[in-house]
């Protein structure tokens, strides 16, 4: 059984530029003392084909923890951009918020990610080299897996 | 009687083979029967399916899934049947409570999640308690009758008993030398049976948790072994049947006879040993003019079930075969109202086996009779001191012991008057369910704490990572924290009267030079010389050499065209203005003016306004200007940049005094009635009186304050060095801190000075110590259940300033860290704590309302803990001089402090001791543990003050 649970992920900025930090509120309730801090990961998905594109935007501790419901944000960098396939940089993936202690994971919750360009030229004649500028994220909070 | 068996009924380990089941509870409204096997898991189900065998309502309404070993026992709650508590081979006693909040949406995720429609819940249950303690294996859990204690036994050989609100372990017994397999609170309330493999069943009592009996002989000649030893209280109390009993050889369940504890009956009949024994929660009539009887249900390894009434000698019932193996466990429900008819029926019985079927018995009122009444069931406990009755539920007040004296029934029932009136007058903000979904508990919050911004920002660690600490939104579901919620609100008392303090408009920020000394700088003053002082004031001109050599420095107010001030007295306001023109023949110029409302204004008063009547009453020309400016309804003080101050009458500005004649700039200036309290710029306060003009407080240091600011922040200060008494003005050491700024300064209604600081902390000066005394601090309590609300509501003057200090520290972004994590045990000490310290905090500002308040908070916590020595030195104190003249009275008495004049001060703030403790009688009372004191003072109370 799990000691700790996540009630709620808010994604405070769903809709933003490709190049703002992710910033998640996340509650969660612990039904008994820790001995260690929860860890909390953010993995965004460079390309479908490898897994050796995930990228970790960002990894926090939390503690100590007490029993109760206890909430924090969590603030994690924009993927680097360079280390996306240019393909994959512009479209739909995917990030992956886990929750580890001790080294496991006990929760995991993706979200899908598009991103698109901002102005219908674009999008309609999607450049070769992506222009990062131009692309917005929009994270689809509503449907988390 | 109608025998059932589900076949659906089943906990599958691999869907192929039935694994058992160790236990089974009825939910106390008969909607669920709750199972528990060795898959881990506890399953409940719907009653209504397995008796009516239909297959369209949903057969398994919740699958439990948190324990790691196989679940050996489960039973609800007593009453709503709020909580399950399960223990498993894992250790872990967990208590579950059923989430409403999870929604249907929630659910069709869960489903899809699942991917399978066959564990589809429809209810959803989650641990909200995982107590841990257990060395090995936990074979059973009970509740005491009204939930006030949960216990729980296994094979460490240990019973443990939590609190049934807060959890918190409470007592751990120990006597037993073998596994203890079974264990069942008395209706009454009174004790606890256990039974262990070392062939004893003992008898706790649950006021001291000490050993009342231990019965041996019915099971000396028992060789057999048997999963479990579950004894069973009958409804009246009278009985304790225990299992696994042998007489002469003959497995037999034993009945043993409350108070004597003599095993006086034997129920014979089984091949095997008994295995499991249960009473039924309810006494039955079985004809109406006949006395009620009990019925008891006895299963046993023989694979069978009989049912006994205590008026027979034969069995009811004996259902042999029910199993292809062990029966493990028997549930008794009674449906609340069964209708009327003789085939009508009047009680389940439920058993569960090894082979992992569940057997459901149904019978008539033929067969049993009719269930006796809630009050009547209450009547047979009430002479062994019971009779809560299941009825109470979660909400009950404690099980008590019998009331023993008229004083300790009057006194409960002037609480329970009181108790009502409260519930009608103020609104129950706890109503709401414990189990709220968590984001609309967090937008709850306080407004002026958005969440966003109060969230706590990520630290590196020294391994260079980040690490934040989470903030506490609440602890968790709304079962400890009820009593918090419900009495500052039960209680709170009005924001009555003006409240006179006076803001600073600006925070006094100061510096703090040089080191601790007890005499602050006035003593090396006059020795040094160092004349003008450009940096401290605007335009100014100070003769006061004191500064140079002080190590306080206060900012002082600059010099304005305009001030105002508008001291308020009930309808009445004075509006004081004065203005600073330096080029006028008089450099300042004192207006004041009184203002009504208009409803109460008299036809004399000319200007009119909407609201107000404004009458100018004098003026007065000063020839400096006026650098300060107070007032109260009494009093106009005024001080000028010469360092004078002035005093005038409020109501007609006659002079009080000559000028006095000030060692230093004024940094803040205050009012009250016919207070004035003045602060300089090197830190040195004074309080007078002026209607007798006497100094109430003279020329005291505020330095100790800034100075344990600077310790209570090392990491913002470096520690104190030692400044050389010359060191000059000219450098003014870059000393400020923002920790130790002055926030708010007020006067007392005895007139001792309240000083707030921007860290939270608040003093104020006790003028029978002659000393500074800490009443408001945010760090020292945060463990207490009452921390938050001392922030959050403010109600009270000690509150308010509380607040107010803290609120300030949160603006100053010096975010609190994390409260600690505390265990029950500890937190409840510090609230207690907590609550006496604003009892005596209270006392020291002299806040009658809040002195009232925390004396309620503080009966109500000390009824709770019921820890006698701490209640029977608190009555003495508040009782005073005939009781405790022969016993030597501590020096630190509960109020914390005490007269050394008379040994015993007769109040605490305005409020005599004795209408203090006539007031906390009746909370004390709660509890009839504590009677034998709460009666005596009672008494010895009402004899005082009828003489």
């Amino acid at each position: 059984m799990s000691l700790v649970r996540i009630l709620n992920v808010n994604i405070l900025q769903p809709k933003a530029p490709f190049l703002a930090p992710y910033k998640f509120e996340i509650t969660f309730e612990c039904i008994s003392p820790l001995d260690d801090d929860l860890e909390f990961k953010l993995v965004y998905v460079g390309s479908p084909k490898t897994k050796a594109l995930d990228q970790v935007l960002d990894s926090l501790l939390v503690g100590p923890v007490p029993v109760g419901i206890n909430k924090f944000i969590f603030e994690a960098d924009a993927p680097v951009a360079s280390k996306i396939p240019k393909e994959d940089l512009v479209g739909l993936t995917i990030i992956l918020l886990t929750c580890l202690y001790k080294g496991r994971m006990f929760e995991r919750i993706g979200y899908y990610v598009d991103n698109a360009y901002t102005d219908e030229e674009t999008q309609n004649n999607p450049p070769e080299v992506p222009v990062l500028e131009k692309v917005d994220r929009n994270i689809l909070a509503s449907k988390p897996r | 009687m109608r025998i059932t068996k589900a076949d659906w009924l089943r906990h599958d380990a691999d869907k192929k083979k039935a694994t058992a089941i160790f236990s089974l509870d009825f939910h106390p409204d008969g909607t669920r029967l709750a199972t528990a096997g060795m898959d881990n898991k506890i399953r409940l189900w719907n009653t209504a399916a397995i008796v009516e065998q239909t297959t369209k309502e949903p057969r398994l309404l919740s699958t439990l899934t948190a324990h790691n070993g196989a679940v050996m026992c489960a039973r609800f709650s007593h009453g709503s049947g709020r909580y399950l508590a399960s223990g498993a081979d894992d250790m872990i006693v967990l208590v579950w409570e059923r989430d409403e909040s999870a929604t249907e949406e929630g659910m069709a995720g869960n489903l899809e999640a699942l991917g399978s429609a066959d564990d589809a819940p429809t209810e959803i249950w989650r641990p909200v308690r995982r107590l841990t303690g257990h060395e090995s294996d936990v074979c059973d859990v009970a509740w005491a009758p009204g939930n006030r204690y949960l216990a729980s036994c296994g094979l460490d050989n240990t019973v443990l008993v939590w609190d049934g609100r807060t959890f918190d372990r409470v007592a751990r017994l120990t006597a037993h030398t073998q596994f203890v397999k079974g264990l069942a609170f008395d209706p009454a309330g009174r004790f606890l049976a256990t039974q262990s493999d070392d062939k004893t069943l003992r008898i706790w009592r649950t006021s001291d948790w000490q050993l009342q009996s231990t019965v041996e002989r019915p099971f000396q000649e028992s060789i057999f072994s048997t999963y479990f030893r579950r004894p069973s209280w009958a409804p009246d109390g009278a009985y304790v049947a225990a299992a696994n009993a042998a007489n002469g050889r003959v497995p037999v369940a034993a009945l043993i006879a409350r108070a004597s504890w003599a095993a006086d009956l034997s129920l014979v009949g089984h091949h095997a040993a008994v295995e499991a024994v249960r009473f039924c929660p309810r006494a039955f009539r079985p004809q109406p003019d006949e006395e009620p009887t009990s019925v008891c249900a006895v299963g046993a390894q023989d694979r069978s079930v009989t049912v006994w009434l205590t008026s027979q000698p034969v069995p009811l019932v004996a259902a042999p075969n029910l199993f292809s193996a062990n029966l493990l466990d028997l549930a008794w429900h009674v449906p609340a109202n069964p209708p009327p008819g003789p085939d009508a029926i009047v009680a389940w019985l439920a058993a569960c086996s090894h082979d992992g079927s569940v057997a459901l018995l149904e019978f008539e009122r033929c067969e049993l009779g009719t269930p006796v009444s809630n009050e009547e069931q209450n009547a047979m406990l009430a002479k062994y001191g019971g009779g809560t009755g299941d009825e109470d539920g979660d909400q009950a007040m404690l099980p008590q012991p019998i009331a023993e004296t008229v004083t300790q029934l009057r006194l409960e029932e002037q609480q329970q008057k009181r108790e009502e009136k409260e519930q009608i007058t103020l609104p129950v903000d706890d109503a709401v369910p414990s189990n709220q979904q968590p984001p609309a508990d967090a937008s709850a919050l306080p407004a002026e704490a958005p969440p966003v911004q109060a969230m706590p920002t990520p630290v590196r660690t020294a391994g260079g990572r980040k690490r934040v600490a989470p903030m506490f939104v609440r602890p968790l579901g709304g079962i400890g924290n009820a009593t918090p919620d419900r009495t500052p609100q039960a209680v709170a008392s009005s924001a009555a009267g003006p409240r006179h303090a006076v803001e600073a408009p600006e925070w006094i920020t100061a510096q703090v030079l040089g080191t601790r000394q007890s005499h602050g700088g006035t003593a090396e003053c006059s020795a040094e010389g160092a004349p003008s002082v450009q940096w401290l004031g605007p335009q100014t001109l100070v003769h006061a050499q004191s500064i140079s050599a002080a190590r306080v420095h206060l900012s002082v107010p600059t010099i304005v065209a305009r001030l105002a001030c508008t001291p308020q007295k009930n309808t009445t306001a004075f509006s004081l203005i004065a203005y600073n023109d330096t080029s006028a023949a008089y450099a300042s110029r004192l207006e004041c003016s009184v203002s009504q409302k208009a409803q109460q204004a008299s036809p004399t008063l000319s200007q009119e306004t909407m609201t107000q009547l404004q009458n100018h009453c004098w003026t007065k020309y000063l020839a400096r200007p006026i650098m300060a400016l107070a007032g109260s309804s009494q009093l106009a003080a005024a001080s000028l940049d010469d360092g004078s101050l002035h005093w005038f009458d409020a109501e007609s500005g006659a002079r009080l005094a000559p000028p006095l004649t000030a060692e230093a700039h004024t940094a803040h200036l205050s009012c009250r009635d016919s207070f004035c309290l003045l602060l300089d710029a090197v830190g040195q306060l004074s309080v007078w009186d002026t209607s007798v003009l006497v100094a109430i407080v003279d020329k005291v240091s505020i330095a100790p304050l800034l100075y344990s600011a600077e310790l209570a922040a090392p990491e913002t200060l470096p520690t104190t060095e030692d400044t050389p008494n010359d060191h000059s003005v000219s450098a003014p050491g870059p000393r400020h801190s923002p920790e130790c700024a002055l926030t708010a300064v007020e006067i007392g209604e005895t007139g001792a000075p309240i000083l707030s600081f921007s860290d939270g902390r608040v003093f104020v000066y006790h003028l029978g110590l002659r000393t500074w005394l800490r009443v408001g601090d945010t760090k020292s309590y945060r463990g207490s259940e009452f921390y938050v609300h001392a922030a959050a509501q403010s109600t009270s003057q000690l509150e308010q300033l509380q607040a107010l200090a803290a609120r300030k520290r949160q603006n100053d972004n010096t975010h609190d860290t994390m409260a600690p994590l505390l265990s029950a045990t500890e937190r409840s000490s510090v609230t207690l704590d907590h609550l006496e310290h604003q009892l005596a905090a209270a006392d020291a500002l002299g806040a009658t309302e809040d002195v009232l308040r925390f004396a309620d908070l503080l009966a109500r916590r000390l009824a709770m803990s019921g820890n006698r020595l701490h209640v029977a030195r608190w009555l003495a104190d508040l009782l005073g001089p005939p009781l405790i003249e022969g016993t030597c009275c501590p020096p630190n008495s509960a109020d914390g402090r005490s007269n050394a004049v008379a040994g015993w001060r007769p109040q605490l703030a305005t409020e005599p001791k004795r209408l203090i403790l006539r007031r906390v009688l009746p909370l004390l009372a709660a509890n009839r543990h504590l009677q034998p004191l709460v009666t005596e003072y009672s008494d010895v109370l009402e004899a005082l003050l009828t003489s």
